[in-house]
Order: C-alpha cells, then structure tokens, then sequence
C-alpha cells in the first residue's frame, strides 16, 4: 500500500528554515576568519580552520536546531547544509581572516 | 623528542615558508585599508534599499487568472495526494475536475470561436514590462557601483602594496593582485589595494545578510514568488495544460489508503 503526499511543504516554512541556517553560517564563519586573523594563522591552519569551524557548525546547527533530522526541514538537506553555502561562506571566512590578519599585524 | 617535532611541524605550518619581510606603514590601514571597506559597505547598504524601493509594489494577479492557476494546481494537488482520499470522494473529484478542465470552464482568456492561438507577446502585457523594468534598473544597480568603486580604488589607492595576505598564491595571480606595484620577484602574498577591492567584493555577501537579512530579503522573496504566479512566458499554454491533466485525471489508476482498512484494523487488534 504505497500513499504519498505531495505539495504540502510550506514555502514560507522552507525560507525561513534556509534563512536561519544561512544566518548561522554567515555570522559563525566570519567571526571564525576574524579570530584566525587575530591568531595569525596562515595557509594551511587557516584554511584547516575554515573547514573544521563549518563542519563543527553544521553538525551543531544538524543536532541542535534540526534535532538530528535535518530532512524534516529540508529537501535535499545534504546539499542545502553541507554544499549549497560553501564557497559564499569561503569567501566571507578569507575576507575577514584577511582583514585582522592585516590590521593585526 | 616528539613534542618538539610536532611543535616544529605545527610552526612550519602556521608561518608556511616565507620570504622576506616587508615593513608596511601602520597608516596604510587607517587611511587605505579601512576606507575602501567602509565604502564598500556602505554602498551595499544603499543598493539593498534602492533595490527595495525599484522592486514592484504589490502585484496583482487578475482573479480569473488566479482561478485558473489554482485550478491546474487543485488537479495536480489530486493526484498526487490521491490515495488518502476514500474512493466515492476521489471519484467525485475526479468526474468533476476532468469535465470542468476538458471544457476549459476557468481559463482566464476564453478561446474565441475562430481563435488562431495567438502567441501573445510579452513585451505588450503590463505585468510584464514592469517587472522587466525592474529587472533592468536591478542590474543597473548592481553594475554601475563595482565599475565606479573600481575606478576609484584603481585612482586613488594604486602604486602601493597595501597588505600580506595570510596564504600563499601562485605566479598567476601576480598581475591581477600586484596591479600598479611594478617589480619583478616580490611575493605574491604582498598585494596591493585592488585585491583587498576584490577579495571584499566576493566576502561582503554574508557580511550584508548578518547586517540586515531576514525580513527585506524575504519581501523581496515574495515579490519574486508572485511573479512567478502571475506570468510564465512561454510556458505552455494553459488550455492545453487544462486539457492534458483532464486526460490525466480520467485514466487515473486510484488506490486509497482506506481499501480494506477494517480487515487491516481488526488484525491490528485480534
């Protein structure tokens, strides 16, 4: 006996669940790049950090906000967590990383 | 013994290998590295609210327009949540949506008797030139001020190297970052003004959406979404849309979730 539902997700809902997560990422990753400055990291440690801080984030925002099941909250929530926000959050993280590395120096 | 190795190995990694230090004037950042950031943000406050007050006030959708679209999206919704209907709810749906559709009873533009099927042209209907308008004036926005701050970074703060960036880069990346510093061998790491100008313009996204997302980037949103509803050119057509989901509609095989549901219940409970 197969029963599907189809059409019931909200979109107002599904913005708002994309909403907060980017907000989370976007404020968690370029206070990470400003303390990587301030630490003076470089290459390497730097990048190591951008990528420990956003899986650190992600399974936080996954166990916290989504209760560990995120795909109640998104379609597609591997893409939408993990994927879809690398690069924007990348560059945010190298820009602020930039910026206190250069004004603390 | 081993603590010192991976102490020197964490240190060779935190500094990488570096060439030569440069002493940089401390107000090189008061007077360079500050003001293209302060500039640059504040012109993305001012495109966010040019980009409010040029989007669309309030669309409105014509009601028959509204019908028919809600009517296609009842058919689809049928379907697809078919099976937790009972079948005497299902069938009666069903009888009424496929004669309703095949006869085109809520099209918003009632086919004329000797109709060519016209492909209307977008640039004609109102709803359409204004939001290609706005569409535009929105590029226009965000063209006009990166050509403008370039310029006047490129003016005003050229011929000088103004930061180190905290990784290294290749070769390549020379004659983009290290534009108006004319040397032969300087490390790519020492970068002048326009780099901090680039690397700013690709991080400033999430800065915006931390200084003032939520509720201005939702209007804008809905705006979006309302469009959508109100206009698809060259979609298909909505009466043969209407007509192709009647045919869906009629040899719709329909299974509910409520056949046998008192064998499947006295089961559960024996």
């Amino acid at each position: 006996m197969s029963y599907r539902f189809t059409d019931l997700k909200s979109s107002k809902s599904g913005s708002f669940n994309n909403n907060k997560l980017l907000r989370i990422q976007d404020s968690t990753m370029l206070t990470a790049g400003l303390s990587a400055g301030i630490l003076q990291l470089q290459s390497f440690a730097g990048f190591g950090m951008f990528f420990a801080v956003y899986i650190l984030v992600n399974l936080i925002f996954i166990a916290w906000f989504c209760k560990f099941k995120p795909s109640l909250y998104f379609t597609n929530p591997v893409h939408k967590i993990w994927v879809k926000n690398l690069f924007r959050e990348l560059a945010g993280f190298v820009m602020t990383w930039t910026l206190a590395f250069t004004l603390v120096r | 013994m081993l603590p010192q190795s991976v102490l020197s190995f964490w240190e060779t990694i935190r500094t990488g290998n570096e060439g030569p230090e440069l002493l940089l004037d401390p107000n090189l950042k008061l007077w360079a590295l500050i003001p293209i950031s302060i500039v640059m943000i504040l012109v993305g406050v001012a495109k966010q609210c040019i980009m409010v007050l040029v989007s669309p006030k309030s669309k409105t959708v014509p009601r028959v327009k509204l019908t028919e679209i809600l009517y296609i999206a009842k058919a689809r919704a049928l379907m697809g949540n078919s099976s937790n209907l009972s079948t005497e709810s299902f069938k009666m749906r069903q009888e009424y949506l496929a004669q309703v559709l095949a006869d085109g009873k809520y099209l918003a533009i009632k086919p004329a008797k000797d109709e060519k099927t016209a492909m209307e042209n977008p640039f004609t209907s109102p709803g359409m030139t204004d939001a290609m308008t706005s569409m535009a004036l929105g590029n226009l926005v965000n063209y006009i001020p990166q050509t403008v701050i370039m310029w006047w970074v490129n003016y005003f703060f050229a011929g000088f190297v103004l930061m180190k960036l905290p990784f290294p880069l290749t070769i390549r990346f020379k004659q983009m970052l290290q534009s108006s510093v004319r040397t032969d061998d300087l490390d790519v790491r020492w970068v002048s003004s326009m780099s901090w100008y680039i690397i700013s313009m690709g991080g400033l996204t999430p800065v915006y959406n931390v200084l003032f997302g939520g509720n201005r980037l939702s209007k804008l949103n809905v705006s979006a979404q309302q469009q959508q509803l109100s206009q698809s050119p060259g979609g298909p057509n909505p009466k043969d849309q209407m007509k192709a989901l009647a045919n869906d509609i009629t040899v719709f095989q329909h299974i509910s979730v409520l056949d046998n549901i008192e064998d499947r219940v006295l089961k559960l409970y024996s």
